[in-house]
C-alpha cells in the first residue's frame, strides 16, 4: 500500500522551495505512491521532475479565488496528505483549512511560536537569539540600537527580504525598499552574528517527533542559500531538546531551526521555518528521510524502500530537464525600458497575501507587540520638545536656524563635569572640536567651561586665540593642519598630531617647539582615510624609529579618532583599545615614554555621558604607566541637538487623500546631513505639535536639485496645510558648520 | 583505511621531524611579533563580538600560500606576501598564545589526489631540490591545536585555509589521515587520543 500526497512549492531557482526535495524523498520511500506537485506559476521548474505523478498549476496568489482554493485543498485532504513548502501558504492554510489528520502543517497556535521577528520557540531551546528591534517609527531609538550593535545590522521583512546595512543612509534605503514591497509596520532589525551556518531540521505530528537531523552548510550561493552540506544525526541530548520543544508547541509537519555557530561554539537561533528546508533531499540521501517518516507516522503505512546511505554529504547540480508539454513554459514578457531582463520569480505575487496574513495574525491577537512590547504607536514629543512649538511660531520668517541657548549651556556643563574625571591616576582633558561649530556662543561656552580647543588648521588655531585660549591649550590635528600658514607658525601648542609618517618626519626636521608631538594611528580593519599606516611591519618599524628622533624636550602622544556615532560603541572601544596596544608597542621599541593619548571625538549626544571614561583611562594607564593625561575631542556631542531648523510648508501633494509629498522652504544646503543620521521632526498645526513619524511620505527641499530630499518614509496628519511650520531638530554641529548658501540669487564671495 | 599504516609512516621522511619554527634574531623579530599581535587585536573586534576565542582568519587574507626558503625569521616573514603552511602555523601559535589558551604545534597528513600532488611538486621544485612534504597521494601540512587552558579536548585550526578541522574525518580530498600534536600531555581530538609527539594514523 502506498500513500497519496499533495505537495506545494516547486520553484527550483537559486533560492528554491522544498517541494521537489519532499517529492523525491517520498518517491524514494514509496515507488508506487501518488505524488501530486502543485505551484502557482508555470515557470516553477520542479514540476517537470519525473518523481511526480501529476502536476497542478494554479493562478498566482493575487489572482486566486481564495475560498475556491481553500475548498480544493479541503477536498484533496479527504484522500491525500497535504504538505506545503511555502511559508506564507502554511500560514494561509492554518487559517483557512481546519486541522485534519491529512493536513501535515502546523496549526495556527503552533505557528505562533515561529513568527518573526521574535521567535517564541527560543524559550524552549538552549540557543542564544540575536537582539532585534521592531520598527515602530521611533528612529532615535532605532539609531541607538544600531550604535549599540556596532552598526552590523540586518534589515528584515516578516517573510521576505533581508539586507545587511552598516550606516543610517543604507538602513533608510533598505527599509524603504522593503516598505514598498510589503508592510512598513512589519520591518524589523536584527543584530548580526558572525559564524558558520547550520540547521536542525525535523518532522513531527501533534508534538510527537518523527525524526531530526543536523546539517552544516559547506557551500552556499551568493545569497547564503545551501548548495552543499553535511548531515549528522542528532546526539541523544540534542534529540531530547528538540523533541521537548516540538512537544511544547504541539508541532505538526516539517520544521527547520536556522542556526549560527559562532567561534566560541555558541549556537544562535536565527529563524524558525515552519516547513521543510529546500535541501531536505540531502538528508534523505544521508539515510534520514524526514518527509517519509512524517507521512509514515501519519498514514501508518511503512516505507517500502529505505536505501542504505553511501555518504553523509550532499551537493546540488545544475542541469537541464525536458519540459512537460501540457504545462509548457511561460512566455517571456517584454522588458521595460532600462530593465535588463524581464523574467523573475513569482515571489512578488505573494504581496497582497503576505499583508493579509500579517493583518489576520494581528487581529487574532498574535501581534508582535505582545512578544517584545515596542513603544506604542511610535514616539511622542517630550516636555523639552513641546516647548519648541512656541519658539517656532514666533519666527517672522523661515527658514531659520534657532540656537537653544539653555541646551548649549547644559551640554557644556556636562562636558565641564567630564573634564575633571580621573582614572588610574591620570586626568581626562576635554578639548572642544572647533570645526564642529565655531560659532561665538559655543566657543565662549567652551572657553568658560575650561575646555581645551582642538583645531584642524592654523586658521582654527587663530580663531581660538581670539576667544582667549592660549597656544598651550590648543591641540592641532588634521591632514593639512598647517594651512593657511606654514609649519613654523603658531608654535608652543599643547599637542600636534601628524596624519602620516611623512608629515611626522617633516615635523621632526622642523624647528618647532610644542608640548606634545604625536601620531594619529590608522587602526587596521576600520577603513579610515586618516592616520599613519600600521598594517605593514615596515611602517611600524619606521614609526618606531621616527619616535626615537623626537627631541628630548617634547613629550610623546598618540591619537585615535573613530567616530563612535558612525561605527558604534563596540567597534569604538575596539579601536581605542587596539590603539593603546599599538602605542605601547611603538613606545616600548622606541624606548620613549607616552605622556598623552587622545581618543578623538564623534560621540553621539546620548552616548557621550555614558562612555566609561574612568575605566578606559585605567585600562590605558595599566598598559602605559607613563601616561599623564587622556584627551577627548567632543564637538557633535555638545552641539548637534542644540539647534533647530524651522521651516514652512510651501506645497503639499496628496495621493489617494493621503499626504505624499511636502515641499518646504529649507533644503540640503542648509541641512547637508539630513539623510546621514535621523533627525527628530515635528509639524505644527494651529500650535498643535505632532511628531513626524514613519510612513510613506517625503519631505522635499526648495532647491531644484534631484537629491534635495530631506526625508523619505515619513507621515503627516491629513490636516497638514501650506504654511504650516515644520521643526527639524538635531540641526546643530555639522548641519550648521557645513551648510552653504544656495538658491538665494547670489554666490559665495569666498571662492 | 586500506593503506598499510607502517608503509605510510615509512613513506614520509618527515614523520619524526619537528614542526617548523621561525628564527628569532632579537629586537627586530620582537617588533615583528608585536606587529602580529597588534594586527590581530585590531582585526579581531573583541568588543563587538562576544567570542571567547578569535582565530587569526586575517592571515589568509594577508598572505598567499606558496613556497618559502627556510630558515626564516619573524622579521623576514612579516614582510613576505607568500608563506607556506609551516609559517601560517607558527604565526597562528603566536596569536593564539596571546589569548590565554593552550596552543600546541600540530602536524597532519592529508589525503590529496595525484592531480594535486603533481602541481605541488613542480611549484616547489623551483625553490627546493627535494620536496620532503609531498608524497604520492598524501601531503604533510602544519596546523595548530588549541585547547582551553588545562583542558585535554583540543580543536585543530588550519590557518592556511581559515578552517577549524572537522574531527569526524572525511576520506576525501584534504581528509586528515594522520595527526601529531607536540604537547607534553595526551590530548583528545574528538574520539582520537593524540599528543606527546606520537603520530596517530586514522
Ligand atoms: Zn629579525
Amino acid at each position: 500500500m502506498s500513500p497519496k500526497i499533495l505537495i506545494s512549492g516547486f520553484y527550483c531557482g537559486p533560492s528554491p522551495s522544498a517541494g521537489l526535495g519532499i517529492a523525491k524523498s517520498l518517491r524514494d520511500a514509496w515507488p508506487e505512491a501518488t505524488i501530486i506537485g502543485m505551484d502557482y506559476w508555470n515557470g516553477a521548474s520542479g514540476l517537470h521532475d519525473a518523481s511526480l505523478t501529476e502536476r497542478l498549476v494554479f493562478p498566482s496568489w493575487d489572482l486566486l479565488d481564495h475560498s475556491l482554493h481553500a475548498q480544493t485543498i479541503r477536498d484533496f485532504s479527504d484522500t491525500h496528505f497535504i504538505l506545503s513548502a511555502l511559508d506564507i501558504e502554511v500560514a494561509w492554510l492554518s487559517q483557512n483549512v481546519l486541522p485534519n489528520p491529512h493536513l501535515l502543517i502546523p496549526t495556527k497556535s503552533s505557528l505562533h511560536f515561529a513568527y518573526k521577528p521574535f521567535v517564541r520557540i527560543a524559550g524552549f531551546l538552549p540557543f542564544k537569539t540575536p537582539d532585534i528591534y521592531i520598527e515602530n517609527g521611533d528612529d532615535q531609538a532605532l539609531y541607538d540600537f544600531c550604535r549599540e550593535h556596532s552598526w552590523r545590522i540586518w534589515v528584515k521583512g516578516p517573510y521576505h527580504g533581508a539586507q545587511f546595512v552598516s550606516c543610517w543612509r543604507d538602513l533608510d534605503n533598505a527599509r524603504l525598499k522593503l516598505a514598498n514591497a510589503g508592510s512598513y509596520a512589519h520591518v524589523f532589525y536584527q543584530a548580526h552574528v558572525r559564524g558558520l551556518e547550520e540547521s536542525i531540521c525535523f518532522s513531527a505530528i501533534d508534538g510527537k517527533l518523527c525524526g531530526a537531523v543536523h546539517m552544516q552548510k559547506r557551500v552556499t550561493t551568493v545569497d547564503g542559500k545551501t548548495w552543499s552540506g553535511k548531515i549528522r544525526p542528532l546526539s541523544k541530548r540534542q534529540l531530547d531538546i528538540v523533541s521537548d520543544a516540538v512537544l511544547q508547541i504541539k508541532w505538526t509537519g516539517g520544521g527547520e531551526f536556522e542556526l549560527i555557530r559562532d567561534e566560541s561554539e555558541t549556537f544562535w537561533l536565527m529563524e524558525f521555518n515552519p516547513r521543510f528546508p529546500a535541501w531536505i533531499y540531502g538528508s534523505t540521501i544521508a539515510g534520514i528521510n524526514l518527509p517519509a517518516l512524517l507521512v509514515a507516522e501519519a498514514s501508518g503505512i511503512s516505507m517500502v524502500a529505505n536505501k542504505n546511505p553511501t555518504t553523509d554529504e550532499f551537493t546540488r547540480i545544475v542541469t537541464e530537464i525536458p519540459v512537460l508539454s501540457y504545462i509548457s513554459l511561460p512566455q517571456a514578457t517584454q522588458p521595460e525600458h532600462g530593465q535588463v531582463t524581464a523574467l523573475g520569480k513569482y515571489g512578488a505575487s505573494f504581496g497582497q497575501l503576505e499583508s493579509d496574513i500579517l493583518e489576520s495574525q494581528n487581529t487574532q491577537g498574535n501581534t508582535r507587540a505582545d512578544v517584545l512590547a515596542p513603544a506604542e504607536n511610535g514616539p511622542t514629543a517630550s516636555l523639552e520638545e513641546a516647548n519648541w512649538a512656541k519658539i517656532a511660531t514666533e519666527q517672522n520668517s523661515t527658514p531659520v536656524r534657532i540656537c537653544l541657548e539653555s541646551k548649549v549651556a547644559s551640554r557644556f556643563a556636562s562636558a565641564k563635569v567630564i573634564n575633571s574625571v580621573l582614572g588610574g591616576g591620570c586626568k581626562l582633558n576635554v578639548a572642544y572640536s572647533i570645526k564642529t561649530c565655531p560659532d561665538k556662543l559655543y566657543m565662549t561656552e567652551a572657553f568658560n567651561c575650561g575646555l581645551m580647543a582642538e583645531a584642524i588648521s592654523l586658521a582654527e588655531v587663530e580663531h581660538a586665540l581670539t576667544f582667549g585660549w592660549e597656544r598651550h591649550q590648543i591641540i592641532l590635528n588634521g591632514p593639512a593642519k598647517w594651512w593657511p600658514r606654514t609649519i613654523d607658525d603658531n608654535q608652543g601648542l599643547a599637542a600636534v598630531f601628524c596624519d602620516s609618517l611623512d608629515e611626522f618626519e617633516r615635523l621632526i626636521r622642523s624647528d618647532r617647539q610644542d608640548k606634545v608631538w604625536g601620531l594619529r594611528l590608522k587602526i587596521p580593519g576600520f577603513g579610515s582615510r586618516f592616520g599613519a599606516e600600521l598594517d605593514s611591519y615596515d611602517d611600524l618599524a619606521r614609526a618606531t624609529s621616527l619616535i626615537q628622533r623626537v627631541p628630548a624636550g617634547i613629550k610623546l602622544g598618540f591619537h585615535v579618532h573613530m567616530a563612535s556615532n558612525l561605527i558604534g560603541k563596540g567597534h569604538w572601544q575596539d579601536a581605542v583599545e587596539s590603539a593603546i596596544g599599538w602605542a605601547t608597542t611603538i613606545s616600548a621599541h622606541a624606548g620613549r615614554d607616552i605622556a598623552m593619548i587622545d581618543f578623538g571625538g564623534g560621540y553621539h549626544p546620548r552616548d557621550f555621558s555614558h562612555v566609561p571614561w574612568s575605566e578606559l583611562m585605567s585600562f590605558a594607564k595599566a598598559r602605559i604607566p607613563s601616561l599623564e593625561s587622556v584627551t577627548i575631542e567632543p564637538g557633535r556631542a555638545l552641539s548637534q541637538d542644540t539647534m533647530l531648523m524651522v521651516t514652512s510648508i510651501q506645497d503639499i501633494r496628496r495621493r489617494g487623500g493621503e499626504v505624499s509629498e511636502v515641499v518646504v522652504d529649507t533644503c540640503i544646503s542648509e541641512l547637508p546631513l539630513a539623510r546621514v543620521y535621523p533627525h527628530r521632526m515635528f509639524v505644527l498645526n494651529e500650535l498643535k505639535m505632532e511628531v513626524i513619524g514613519a510612513g510613506r511620505a517625503r519631505i522635499l527641499g526648495r532647491i531644484c536639485m534631484e537629491d534635495d530630499i530631506l526625508a523619505d518614509g515619513v507621515s503627516f496628519p491629513k490636516s497638514t496645510k501650506i504654511g504650516d511650520r515644520i521643526i527639524i531638530a538635531d540641526a546643530g554641529a555639522y548641519e550648521r558648520s557645513m551648510s552653504y548658501e544656495f538658491g538665494y540669487g547670489r554666490v559665495s564671495q569666498s571662492f | 583505511m586500506n593503506l598499510d599504516t607502517v608503509a605510510l609512516v615509512n613513506h614520509f621522511e618527515f614523520i619524526g621531524a619537528r614542526h617548523s619554527e621561525l628564527v628569532h634574531h632579537g629586537e627586530c623579530c620582537q617588533l615583528a611579533r608585536r606587529w602580529l599581535v597588534d594586527m590581530h587585536r585590531s582585526l579581531s573586534f573583541n568588543r563587538s563580538e562576544e567570542h571567547r576565542l578569535h582565530a587569526p582568519t586575517w592571515l589568509r587574507q594577508r598572505f598567499k600560500w606558496g613556497p618559502v626558503q627556510w630558515p626564516l625569521s619573524w622579521c623576514e616573514t612579516v614582510r613576505k606576501s607568500q608563506i607556506d603552511c609551516g609559517v601560517f602555523a607558527a604565526l597562528s601559535r603566536e596569536i593564539f598564545a596571546q589569548q590565554g589558551v593552550d596552543v600546541y604545534p600540530a602536524q597532519v597528513i592529508l589525503n590529496q589526489p595525484k592531480t594535486y600532488v603533481q602541481h605541488w611538486n613542480l611549484k616547489w621544485a623551483n625553490i627546493f631540490q627535494t620536496i620532503p612534504w609531498i608524497g604520492q597521494e598524501y601531503v604533510y601540512h602544519e596546523v595548530c591545536a588549541v585547547a582551553e587552558a588545562g583542558d585535554s579536548r583540543i580543536r585543530i585550526y588550519d590557518p592556511t585555509e581559515s578552517v577549524w578541522l572537522d574531527s569526524e574525518f572525511s576520506r576525501g580530498i584534504n581528509g586528515v589521515v594522520g595527526l601529531n600534536v607536540n604537547s607534553p600531555v595526551p590530548l583528545n581530538w574528538g574520539t582520537l587520543t593524540v599528543g606527546q609527539g606520537k603520530w596517530a594514523l586514522i
